[in-house]
């Protein structure tokens, strides 16, 4: 039996995913990569995770889309998603931040921001 | 009640002006009615003429005359043909010989848009309506026509409008596409690089330390220009789509000293500032406010060593001016105008420790600009450079009190 919090990463690019992935998984977190908006969310039919790291940009969905569908789920209710982009802060806070998501972190971030947000919301 | 300017009913109103005309001439109260609708012929703004079934002219109104730059005398007596750029000026007495020939109205009764000439040899687009009309059995045509260049002018216009603006969206596409493409990877090359400093994969010797530091200062720098670049030419090409507010320019003023001062704390310099509080407002989108002192107050502080750092505001009620001032090290008199321009900085060896992207004094300063602002300098090399910034103030009240 498994204790690690689980995090999914819905990221298109590989590059970026490689980096998160080493990262969280140095740090202890269990990790699982979707790239597209649809295979997340079918991903999530079946198992839910501790956290979410949502790419706004990707190849078949916008993340907010991605988001709000899964806020729809009650079950989803208490699971915080961030949103990750590499637009401004500024536009992201206006953007997404009062919608479907939780926080946002905009790239390049470093490793201790990252950190930073990720054990806000799990310990 | 129809307008008749409406361009709605066009048809309508030629109708109704022609029938006015032939009422005028067919009319048995001819001389009762003839005052008023000669001032009718007289002040209407489009032309009208007749001609006869040999396409010669035989009366015009006023209109016709300002319209194409011909006296009367000069009208009378010709052919229609005069006020026709080719090919109908060749082919007008076709176009009569036909329609006499066989009945057929292809002209006669529509409204059409065509071309006409002036005197001078001018080509205008024309709203032409062609009727006609009979006077003691004999055929005569009418003709009404209006010039229709400014509507032609405000529609080339338009279009103008919409190509540039297409022109520009492609542009910025572009650009945002680009700068996408080229920080995704640079973003791995850094975060890569930064997993390896922090030897989260294990220990790293100094030189290993040594060389990961020389990539992301690199990459840092790069990533520096990647944005000044983008930024530079986003600023004018996408303006009016920037959300504008009323700023005060000293509390956004104080938030750029704010953040900066653990910076210049580092390097033990003192940011003195006389900041005069009050209504210095300006119409402005706040970001961009806060990058102009945030770029001039970082710039003081990279380029100082020793001293302080001097901040004023004041403002009277038409402009504000601030002054950025500092005891670092100081801009030659030869190179002075070269730091606003992109990349000069780099070239004319302005910044010794070579940590510019070269961009940040032009993004400054067409930032300022576009408040319709003005940027200045005077330095002296090893004493120090004064920035002023002068931007005039919005006269607008202020939609929230100042804190």
């Amino acid at each position: 039996m498994e204790n690690k919090p689980f995090i999914l990463i819905v990221e298109d690019t590989k590059t970026h995913s490689d980096l998160v992935i080493k990262i969280l998984t140095h740090f202890g977190y269990k990790t699982i990569l979707k790239e597209t908006g649809k295979d997340a969310i079918d991903f999530c039919e079946k198992e839910l995770p501790n956290l979410v790291l949502l790419d706004i940009s990707l190849p078949d969905m916008n993340g907010a889309e991605v988001a709000a569908i899964f806020k729809k789920k009650p079950s989803f209710s208490n699971i915080p998603i961030i949103a990750v982009s590499v637009h401004s802060k500024a536009s992201i806070q206006e953007t997404f931040v009062c919608q479907s998501f939780d926080d946002y972190i905009s790239k390049p971030f470093t490793i201790q921001e990252l950190m930073d947000k990720v054990r806000h919301y799990l310990g | 009640m129809s307008c008749p300017f409406s361009p709605m009913k066009p048809l309508n109103f030629w109708k109704k002006i022609a029938n006015n005309v032939l009422c005028f001439f067919n009319n048995k109260n001819y001389s009762k009615d003839k005052t008023h609708l000669e001032a009718i012929l007289r002040t209407t703004i489009d032309s009208i003429i007749t001609i006869n079934e040999y396409g010669i002219i035989q009366s015009c109104n006023f209109a016709t005359i300002k319209m194409f730059g011909y006296s009367e005398k000069e009208l009378i007596g010709q052919n229609i043909n005069i006020l026709q750029p080719e090919p109908f000026h060749a082919e007008h007495d076709t176009y009569i010989k036909n329609y006499l020939k066989t009945g057929i109205k292809t002209i006669l009764d529509t409204r059409r848009e065509t071309i006409a000439i002036k005197k001078t040899g001018e080509p205008f687009p024309i709203d032409l309506f062609v009727t006609e009309m009979f006077i003691k059995n004999q055929r005569f045509f009418l003709g009404i026509i209006r010039d229709v260049s400014e509507r032609r002018d405000s529609l080339l216009a338009m279009e103008k409008n919409l190509r540039t603006e297409l022109e520009l969206k492609s542009k910025d596409d572009f650009l945002t596409m680009m700068s996408h493409e080229l920080r995704t990877p640079l973003h791995s090359i850094m975060g890569f690089t930064q997993y390896l400093l922090e030897e989260l994969d294990g220990p790293i010797n100094d030189l290993q330390r040594g060389s990961l530091n020389q990539i992301s200062i690199s990459g840092q720098h790069l990533l520096g220009l990647i944005n000044g670049l983008l930024e530079l030419s986003k600023i004018q090409a996408h303006q009016e789509s920037v959300k504008t507010e009323i700023c005060n320019l000293a509390a956004i003023l104080e938030t750029a000293i704010d953040s900066l001062t653990p910076l210049a704390q580092q390097k033990n310099l003192l940011i003195k500032k006389t900041i005069t509080y009050g209504h210095c407002n300006i119409k402005a989108n706040n970001p961009q406010i806060y990058q102009i002192f945030l770029n001039l107050l970082s710039n003081a502080i990279k380029f100082t060593d020793h001293g302080y750092i001097m901040v004023c505001l004041s403002f009277d009620q038409l402009k504000a001016k601030i002054t950025i001032q500092d005891t670092g090290i100081g801009i030659d008199q030869s190179q002075l105008a070269k730091i606003f321009i992109p990349f000069e900085y780099i070239f004319s060896n302005l910044d010794p420790k070579g940590t510019s992207t070269g961009l940040g004094l032009a993004i400054t300063r067409k930032l300022i600009e576009i408040y319709n602002g003005k940027l200045t300098v005077t330095s002296k090399k090893g004493e120090g450079s004064t920035f002023t910034i002068e931007l005039p103030l919005s006269i607008e009240p202020a939609f929230s009190k100042d804190t």
